[in-house]
């Protein structure tokens, strides 16, 4: 069986796709989804990377707040009551039991990660996949910090990119709008959407009930709802026709 | 809606939430920073610039294949997206193709490998228990966790100390393997750590069975190759237990230029592989039955009168005269011959003299002479006496054939020539008396031996490792040495047994003892683990009493006669595995797992990716891959030395192996400081060596002039002969440096970085390192004279007896290097894999296979009653009925219930007694020349069509 290429397989023909600009107004929207955004990425990055005195506020703290002051304001229907009322429950003691359970299932075992968050370990054509990705970056101007260069496939990673893309949106121009929702969908559709599902299955099969599990599948709710909003705002007019 | 903005995080930031819009990964911290390109309008726009490099690297790969390809390595942010071959070398000599460009598909693979899954990134503690053979459902599920380095070397410093000073440092194992031992600075590093810590080191040579140790009889040395180049010079090549299509991929084209230059490449093997298609000729004996082959191919040399006379006369021990051994007799009541010597003419100094003068017959004189380079005070003769000492023979004509009686100090006594003892054990094996041994027609073995004679001075033995891999293989060496001498083809360019060749490492050692002097343990692993693995126990179960008690008898007599070191006393407690994948390669797989490893008390592994070692390890510490360190490799294949540079920092916390000993090195420091621990006596081959688990630390570094592992390359630059000297910088933008001493094909002058001694004996009458200073087959020592092995002759390989009583297993099991991978490295890589048949297969007959219902692509059990695993069958007609083969390298964790081939690989307690003599010229316990050798060869099985069941089960049966 003949594998679709994605990365080789560029459309030829003239984009003919219409973004509704008013209909996502970006003012309203655009930061609340970076937010959104960014406590994903916050909460898929590895607490290896925090200190503990990091760790103890964003657990038990800033995280459960950043919750509470998205939930409710995203431009479509999702709930983040259950995964802040999960973050307030955390003691100091839970957070090395963070730590473990997050290397255990996300960084480490004897047969790689148990759940990859990376999208390498997931996909086929890798390299043209991560090729494409460094070129959105770069399109883009996010560079990579030369310590995590060499993960740019990182769910943590591509979740803060499109972080950057709604916090652009959020102050553009028109012209700007239509360029940064564009790319917000294209990214999506073409890396964290096409992989992520599968890690998902995984934690959901592997550990019910877990914290991570409510991250993982809580972030698969939002980036479905997310993605679907940003397809209604951009309409392909050949399609319709 | 309530309208969040922007202002409403910001006014949040106070209170800590707004800071999370902060970038965390970026270069710049917020997005204001960041400006697109350009208008986005669809993917296609993100494409439309030009793709460039950063950097452009030299690199190659620091595994033990023996080839050192110079490759230049792109990165882009950080990344490695692909390698491409560098190809600026250059011919060895005009005459010569050359040998670029270099590379394999391994190669160009490992800028997606080294992103694998298998990567071990960060440093790993166990939570669970250790690897459970057979439990494949607990794989990945959680029994590892991520800690932080400092909690990893703590941890091993509290156990490494606690092991130090309770049983002393020789019970901790420093083991490293063929991922480490070609990266000479990070090899010397490890080197360096074992010298000041006093651990041992078990040395891989003879662990894995590649020692040459009939090599070593005869030549005195092991290291018996030039460059490859030297291929193209022969004109008659046979490649002989070995496979360079398969195994020497950037080399293998010397083979076919040599063949299109009118070389007859001769392959010989019983199984018809890919460098048998591309010869002039395939033999195809059967397996474990090349030394009868061999013996016919001298018989015929002898008796069609094809051997070079002069040549063996000078050279070799052919004219050196025996003596009955009084009345000794051989088990068939032949006599039993013994060298004569001086002891046996005069009342001489034993002492003084070594009992090494040999004796010709001078057919000028008509008298018996002293055989000129022997009789030195040192007995082998050191390279500083060979320096002095020569074997020319002068005006003495020695005679070949013939007997004499002599005056002796026991009276009149019969002496003849080693070559008439020769002529008769030959005899014993003509080609139509080893036709039905070997399967091979007498005009094939005569037409070969031919070939051989036809290209005298002109013709080699390509051979590999295989060679040592069976229980006799010393005897299969010293019948090709043996071919070899007598057709005048050991010493000129384009001759030779072309195995393996070292660097003299003098730099790597000076680095591993700067400033401390040499206090290591080096010791024979095979022999640890016969004596920790209950070996004699296996050994009776599989091959029965007689033969346990026999090789246990002679163990433990070359232990109280201390020709061997006695290991017995104190069991290793802690291990460390440093570019070894002990777990998937050791002989009797689970067997050994469970004792001579298992009974570690704390098991560390150091290594890039994953694998059964590590798996079955307490830590595992995550090891920089080949782009992401410094260091230099010196292979001796080409005539350059290759410099590897870091293309790009190394993933994830993983650190080179100079760095992890050095963290180590300091945090044993850090505790014994903690906890007053001082300084104690240690004995090291009857020094007293005084260590200090405080300046562990500060040795190491050399008081912290050695920063970073290009110190260490540096060093090695400095002090290494052969070696241009210049610094590292200006190395690594080359990438490669023609070393010195290589005008020719061979490794031919002390100034080259590489063993030369063989050819310099040659072209320079110098003496070989042997007892008898010439190229010796005769061995008279008194366990070669009892085994009937004073020479080469064929011997069974041995079979499996089945437990049921009935008779032997019937299949032999044949293995050798793969293409796809270079051990178990890339074994386990997606693309390598899919170019096979997705999972481990093993090669069978068809009328084996169908004897057993078996189908091409079914899952088989390959058993006997020591182990088994599961395999998909390989059907083809390149194989022999009642022969299997399995291209090594595939890791128990590939396979069903974690099992490979190991399993039934019941071999690891046979130490040959033979190499474990001493006490006699150049035989004795001499690390990385004479030990006995792990071997893989002599055992039998059978297979049948998997049952479902077992495969989805945790315990086979």
């Amino acid at each position: 069986m003949t594998e679709m290429d994605p990365y080789i397989n560029l459309s030829s023909k003239p984009d003919t796709r219409v973004v509704d600009i008013p209909a996502r107004r970006s003012d309203e929207t655009a930061d609340v989804r970076a937010m959104a955004y960014a406590i994903f990425s916050r909460l898929m990055a590895s607490p290896f990377e925090q200190t503990d005195e990091q760790m103890d506020v964003w657990f038990r703290g800033d995280l459960a707040t950043a919750l509470g002051e998205i939930n409710g304001e995203l431009p479509y229907e999702m709930d983040l009551g259950p995964l802040a009322d999960e973050a307030a429950k955390f003691g100091s003691d839970d957070l090395a039991f963070l730590r473990r359970s997050y290397s255990s299932k996300f960084e480490v075992g004897d047969d790689g990660p148990a759940v990859p968050l990376r999208a390498e370990l997931v996909r086929v054509k890798e390299t043209k996949m991560k090729e494409e990705l460094v070129r959105f970056y770069d399109f883009f101007s996010y560079k990579l910090r030369d310590e995590i260069a060499w993960a740019p496939d990182h769910v943590s990673i591509q979740l803060e990119f499109m972080q950057l893309l709604c916090l652009k949106e959020s102050e553009a121009d028109e012209a700007g709008v239509d360029s940064f929702a564009r790319a917000q969908l294209d990214f999506l559709d073409r890396h964290i959407i096409s992989w992520l599902p599968i890690s998902v299955g995984k934690i959901v099969q592997r550990d019910k009930g877990d914290f991570y599990t409510l991250v993982l599948t809580t972030l698969w709710e939002f980036l479905e709802k997310d993605r679907a909003w940003n397809a209604i705002a951009i309409t392909d007019i050949e399609g319709e026709g | 809606m309530t309208g969040l903005s922007r202002r409403s995080f910001v006014k949040g930031s106070a209170s800590g939430v707004g800071g999370l819009l902060a970038l965390q990964y970026s270069t710049v911290a917020s997005a204001q920073e960041s400006t697109p390109a350009a208008r986005y309008n669809r993917t296609e726009d993100v494409y439309r610039q030009k793709w460039t490099w950063d950097r452009v690297a030299r690199g190659t790969h620091g595994t033990n294949c023996a080839g050192n390809c110079a490759f230049n390595v792109y990165v882009k942010n950080g990344v490695v997206w692909r390698e491409e071959q560098q190809g600026e070398y250059a011919a060895s000599s005009p005459d010569t193709p050359d040998y670029g460009p270099r590379g394999c598909q391994k190669g160009l693979r490992h800028a997606a490998y080294m992103y694998g899954k298998q990567r071990v990134l960060y440093p790993m503690r166990r939570v669970g228990k250790r690897g459970e053979p057979g439990d494949k459902e607990k794989r990945g599920q959680g029994e590892w966790e991520r800690i932080t380095w400092d909690e990893a070397a703590r941890e091993i410093a509290e156990q490494f100390l606690k092991f130090s000073i309770e049983d002393g440092p020789q019970t901790i194992s420093l083991g490293s393997g063929t991922q480490l031992s070609v990266k000479l600075a990070s090899f010397g590093a490890l080197n360096r750590f074992a010298n000041i810590t006093g651990t041992t080191v078990p040395e891989f040579f003879s662990g894995v069975g590649d020692l040459p140790t009939g090599a070593y009889m005869t030549l005195g040395k092991v290291y018996t190759a030039d460059t490859m180049a030297s291929v193209y010079k022969s004109k008659c090549c046979l490649i002989w237990m070995s496979n360079p299509a398969v195994t020497r991929i950037p080399d293998a084209h010397f083979f076919w230029e040599a063949k299109y230059n009118g070389t007859e490449v001769i392959t010989i093997a019983p199984e018809f592989n890919p460098s048998a298609m591309h010869s002039s000729l395939w033999v195809n004996p059967k397996p474990g039955t090349d030394t009868a082959l061999a013996m016919a191919m001298v018989d015929t040399l002898i008796s069609e009168n094809l051997y070079d006379a002069e040549y063996i006369k000078e050279y070799s021990d052919m004219p050196l005269l025996v003596r009955k051994d009084g009345d000794a007799v051989d088990a068939e009541g032949n006599p039993k011959w013994k060298y004569l010597r001086a002891t046996d003419l005069s009342f001489v100094d034993m002492l003084a003299v070594k009992d090494n003068v040999y004796y010709m017959w001078d057919e000028a004189t008509q008298s018996v002479v002293q055989a000129p380079g022997t009789g030195m005070a040192e007995a082998p003769p050191t390279r500083d006496r060979v320096k002095y000492e020569k074997i020319d023979l002068g005006d003495i004509k020695p005679a070949l054939e013939g007997s004499w009686t002599i005056d002796s100090l026991d009276g009149e006594i019969e002496v003849r020539t080693v070559f008439e003892l020769i002529k008769e054990r030959a005899a014993a094996h003509s080609p139509e008396a080893v036709e039905e041994v070997t399967g091979v027609h007498p005009s094939v073995t005569r037409r070969v031996a031919r070939e051989l004679a036809k290209a005298r001075g002109k013709a080699t033995i390509y051979s590999g490792y295989a060679a040592c891999k069976s229980l006799h293989g010393d005897m299969l060496q010293r019948a090709m040495l043996l071919m070899l001498a007598l057709t005048h083809n050991i010493g000129p360019e384009g001759t030779g047994l072309q195995f393996s060749n070292s660097p003299k490492s003098r730099g790597m050692l000076a680095f591993a003892f700067a400033g401390v002097g040499p206090a290591t343990r080096i010791i024979s692993s095979t022999q640890w683990d016969y004596e920790h693995g209950k070996m004699k126990e296996i050994n009776e179960q599989v091959y029965g009493k007689e033969l346990a008690d026999k090789f246990d008898r002679d163990y433990f007599e070359s232990v109280d006669q201390r020709y061997f070191p006695d290991y017995g006393k104190k069991g290793w407690k802690m291990g460390f595995f440093a570019g070894n994948n002990g777990a998937n390669w050791r002989a009797s797989g689970d067997r050994w797992r469970q004792t001579a490893f298992g009974n570690l008390e704390y098991i560390v592994s150091m290594t890039p990716d994953m694998s059964a070692t590590a798996y079955n390890s307490d830590i595992v510490l995550p090891i920089a891959h080949h782009y992401e360190r410094a260091d230099i490799m010196m292979q001796s294949r080409t005539p350059y030395v290759h410099i590897l540079d870091t293309a790009v920092p190394p993933l994830g916390e993983a650190v080179d192996d100079f760095t992890a000993f050095k963290r180590i090195s300091k945090a044993i420091s850090e505790v014994a400081e903690e906890k007053g621990i001082g300084a104690f006596q240690d004995e090291v081959d009857g020094n007293t060596i005084r260590r200090d688990p405080k300046r562990y630390y500060e040795l190491y570094t050399m008081e912290g002039r050695i920063e970073d592992v290009r110190d260490i390359v540096q060093f090695i630059i400095n002090s290494t002969p052969g070696i241009p000297k210049m610094p590292f910088k200006e190395m690594a933008s080359k990438g490669i440096v023609r070393v010195d001493g290589s005008d020719t094909t061979q490794w031919a002058t002390d100034d080259s970085p590489y063993h030369s001694e063989i050819v310099q004996s040659y072209h320079e009458k110098k003496p070989f390192e042997t007892f008898t200073s010439r190229i010796q087959f005769y061995i008279d020592h008194e366990w070669f004279l009892r085994d009937d092995e004073q020479l080469p002759k064929h011997i069974d390989l041995l079979k499996n007896k089945r437990k049921d009583g009935e008779g032997h297993y019937p299949l032999r099991m044949m293995m050798g290097h793969a293409r796809h991978g270079i051990h178990s490295m890339w074994r386990d890589d997606p693309l390598m894999v899919s170019l096979q048949r997705g999972e481990p297969d093993i090669y069978i007959h068809p009328e084996d296979a169908k004897a057993r219902g078996v189908e091409d692509g079914d899952k088989i059990k390959v058993f006997n009653d020591f182990g088994n695993f599961f395999v998909q069958a390989h059907v083809t007609e390149a194989m022999q009925p009642g022969m299997m083969f399995m291209y090594h390298g595939w890791d128990p964790m590939m396979f069903d219930n974690q099992r490979n081939f190991s399993d039934v690989i019941s071999t690891a307690g046979l130490l040959k007694p033979t190499t474990m003599a001493g006490d006699w010229g150049h035989l004795g316990h001499r690390p990385l020349a004479f030990a006995p050798n792990q071997t893989y060869k002599d055992f039998t099985c059978d297979f049948e069509k998997a049952d479902p069941r077992e495969l989805q089960g945790a315990s086979p049966a």
